[in-house]
């Protein structure tokens, strides 16, 4: 698995928490948002940055009231033909103002990139291949847009 | 009279051009079902069905699967009408005129 | 009709190179079937039962003669000499290899077509009424407005997964020849706002066929031109966050309208428009009127010169004569008139043209037409402009390559959809039952006095023959392996839409046949004078015609 943001391979200082592993101090964390929900006022204290997985099921209207807690908000996509979460990142970014990382996780593929990154999406986990070559190459396939998005 | 017992036959469409196609006892697959193999017994199906997912991880075909025929007139014929259709085109005259019809099962 | 820009063209042709590389990565085993086939759906590419099919689309239904001599040159080079015109003003090729499509969309590309988004869960070619700008009877040309759309939901990067396919339709008359009442979204132009001089629309949602078809419910009265794509765009993005996605049968707009109901669903698209109203989506007036001059009427004649001869050729020709009372309607500017090609010969197979009688349609529409063809959703040609003066010499130059039928709107203008013969899905035939319902009658004076009768065959439950808003509508399903055909009675597409019911038990294909038989006969003893099949049946009730095929209880 690796990281794509904007289009380069970055490194991945947060640490996905799953199931009820224990959340380490001092580091960039993302939990899923049950288990966010569940400690929400004990993280709260927390001296290192925040990040929320959102399943496809799980609108961003859930999290519009605390989004400001969060520095990074993953999006799922369970398989690539749930697109759900298209709509998701479009209200994050133009409807609730989130500035913060935007993360599409699950099923990401690389003839969906400039789908994701016209909705708001600014960093992608990828799997296999050269990231950055299919990356670029999607990029040039279409250069033209017919509608405006908050891009 | 003797009634033919049901055979399963492997079929699937090629990658490149989307015919329907039928497994062979060797392993290559024919637009023809006449020269296809027929299974009726658990090992003949499970060498079919091997060949049909090797083709298909070779990316050769698509979608590989088991129909069941029985012999008329010493061939192949599928028992469902879908398959039938299938294997013999469509059951209406074509819009095009003879002498335009392109080759198929090339 | 509209001019590609640079920036069209300059698309079209990237999204096939994009498209030829997929294949490449298809055929190399970088993408698996599952990863490909979204990608070759949004391409048009589908594979049926024989091959692969390719479907192109002809958006909002027009088409230039060069467009239609390409579509014959593909029809030649890369398939077997023919297309067939379906009911979304698509034309689908049955026999391209994967191989040659990446080729056939190039050359679509070369005269500004396409096969985008014609199939796949996301928003398909927009559809409109085929005797747009030009009927006598039009609030406005639909296809601006389709056009708008076109480019809006083209590759539109939020609605690409949705969770099952979405169609639009455009009306500008209360006529409603485009079915709009059974799309997920139909618009019907009208004029309102506080002057009441306005363009607009009355947006109606969730209609459709399928297993649970469905009359779209008006969820709101009037939609001022300038918002109607970032309505559109509220009401996709509802559908899109809250559609069902765990059973295809349930993903469709309609169930989502229905389970949540009208009230509710309105709101939650208000709600949500409420946001995005003022936004970038709105439509600047000049965008309108740059697309609009695309449409604008070409120079016609004056009436009296464009309309010589015309009377006198009627008396002469009895059956010019019927062609005309049949497929020739009434046309904005005087002197013109709007005629249709009917691709429904007597036998024939529904919607299905040769190469052959493509370029000769060509020809006719440049000889005779302006160089403009429509494609209708009932699988027919029409030709939009004619002057009167020259329908004679149209219809003989049309009798010379078998697309004179006098049937529009006649028991053999039936809507067939490939069925068993061609489609992965169906479960019957289709085609054989309309060759053999419309060999009925094969005197054409025997189908006039029979009248308007829409017959509608589909061959499974998806209904792409429209069965459920034939006024007889027939579906053919798999009976313990064999083709069993049901009827439904007193469905409509038009402005009084309603959904067929189901007459009884179903009938194997002589069976289906001699009923439809019946039921005409029936229908003949039981009219009244001037009365439609359809009045007759809204008169008399299903129990006569019951009773007729399956003898009184």
């Amino acid at each position: 698995m690796a990281l794509l943001r904007n289009g380069r391979l970055a490194d991945d200082p947060w640490i996905q928490i799953s199931g009820e592993s224990p959340v380490p101090e001092g580091e960039p964390v993302i939990l899923d948002y049950e288990r966010w929900l569940e400690e929400k006022d004990r993280l709260d204290g927390r001296n290192a940055p925040l990040g929320v997985r959102l399943a496809s099921d799980q609108p961003p209207s859930l999290i519009a009231d605390d989004l400001a807690r969060f520095s990074l908000v993953a999006l799922e996509f369970p398989k690539f033909a749930d697109g759900r979460a298209y709509s998701y990142a479009r209200l994050l970014r133009e409807r609730l103002g989130f500035a913060g990382e935007l993360r599409a996780v699950g099923n990401v593929l690389r003839d969906q990139f400039v789908f994701m990154e016209r909705c708001g999406f600014d960093a992608l986990e990828v799997h296999g291949g050269d990231p950055e070559a299919a990356y670029a190459a999607a990029k040039g396939e279409i250069t033209h847009q017919y509608q405006p998005t908050g891009d | 009279m003797s009634v033919s017992p049901v055979y399963q036959v492997m079929t699937a469409n090629r990658l490149t051009d989307g015919l329907a196609v039928y497994c062979r006892s060797d392993g290559s697959w024919s637009p023809d079902i006449a020269l296809a193999a027929g299974a009726h017994d658990d090992a003949g199906r499970e060498k079919l069905h091997l060949h049909g997912q090797q083709s298909a991880e070779d990316h050769h075909v698509v979608d590989p699967y088991f129909i069941d025929a029985v012999i008329a007139d010493g061939l192949f014929e599928p028992v469902r009408l879908r398959e039938r259709i299938r294997a013999s085109g469509p059951t209406v005259a074509l819009a095009a005129l003879p002498s335009q019809a392109y080759a198929v099962g090339d | 009709m509209y001019q590609y820009r640079d920036i069209d063209r300059d698309f079209v042709r990237q999204r096939v190179e994009q498209f030829r590389d997929q294949v490449r990565r298809r055929l190399d085993g970088d993408l698996s079937e599952d990863e490909f086939k979204p990608l070759r759906l949004m391409n048009g590419v589908y594979l049926q039962l024989h091959a692969y099919m390719l479907r192109v689309a002809i958006p909002y239904g027009t088409l230039s003669s060069d467009q239609m001599r390409r579509l014959a040159h593909i029809a030649r080079r890369y398939d077997k000499g023919f297309g067939h015109f379906t009911t979304r003003q698509n034309v689908q090729f049955n026999w391209p290899k994967l191989i040659d499509i990446p080729d056939i969309l190039g050359e679509l590309a070369d005269v500004d077509m396409h096969a985008i988004q014609t199939s796949g869960n996301c928003i398909r070619n927009v559809t409109a009424d085929h005797f747009a700008g030009v009927a006598a009877d039009e609030v406005d040309d639909p296809r601006i407005y389709g056009e708008i759309i076109r480019q809006w939901s083209t590759l539109h990067p939020e609605f690409t997964f949705l969770p099952r396919k979405f169609k639009i339709a455009v009306t500008g008359s209360p006529a409603d020849r485009a079915a709009t009442r059974f799309h997920d979204i139909g618009l019907i132009l009208r004029k309102g706002g506080e002057s009441g001089d306005r363009i607009g629309f009355e947006v109606v949602v969730g209609g459709g066929q399928g297993r649970t078809p469905m009359v779209a419910k008006t969820i709101r009265d009037f939609v001022p031109e300038q918002d109607m794509l970032s309505y559109l765009e509220a009401i996709l993005r509802v559908y899109n966050m809250l559609g069902r996605r765990d059973n295809k049968y349930k993903a469709r707009i309609k169930i989502l309208l229905h389970e949540t109901g009208v009230e509710k669903f309105t709101q939650l698209v208000e709600d949500e428009w409420r946001h995005i109203k003022d936004g970038p989506l709105v439509l600047p007036v000049d965008t309108v009127a740059a697309i609009r001059a695309d449409f604008a009427l070409p120079p016609y004649q004056d009436a009296a010169a464009a309309s010589d001869g015309f009377e006198p050729a009627r008396v002469a020709n009895p059956d010019f004569d019927l062609w005309v009372t049949r497929n020739v309607h009434a046309h904005k500017q005087p002197g013109y008139a709007i005629a249709t090609v009917s691709l429904k010969p007597v036998g024939g197979i529904p919607g299905d043209a040769t190469a052959e009688q493509m370029d000769a349609v060509a020809d006719l529409a440049d000889r005779f037409s302006l160089g403009e063809i429509r494609v209708s959703h009932e699988q027919n040609l029409v030709f939009a402009h004619v002057r009167r003066a020259d329908l004679f010499a149209l219809w003989q130059a049309l009798q010379a390559i078998g697309l004179a039928t006098a049937n529009e709107g006649l028991v053999s203008d039936i809507i067939a959809c490939p069925g068993l013969d061609y489609c992965a899905l169906a479960n019957a035939r289709s085609i054989p039952v309309s060759q053999r319902i419309s060999s009925l009658f094969d005197d054409m004076r025997k189908q006039h006095d029979i009248g308007e009768l829409k017959i509608k065959i589909s061959g499974c439950i998806n209904a792409c023959g429209h069965h459920h808003v034939g006024h007889i509508g027939i579906l053919g399903v798999d009976r313990r392996g064999t083709e069993n055909y049901q009827i439904t009675l007193g469905g409509d597409a038009g402005p009084d839409a309603n959904i067929g019911t189901i007459i009884g038990p179903g009938f194997d294909d002589d069976g289906v046949v001699a009923a439809v038989k019946t039921l005409i006969h029936r229908y003949l003893d039981i009219r009244d004078d001037g009365e439609r099949f359809i009045d007759t049946f809204r008169r008399a009730g299903v129990r006569p015609f019951k009773e007729a095929v399956y003898g009184s209880a």
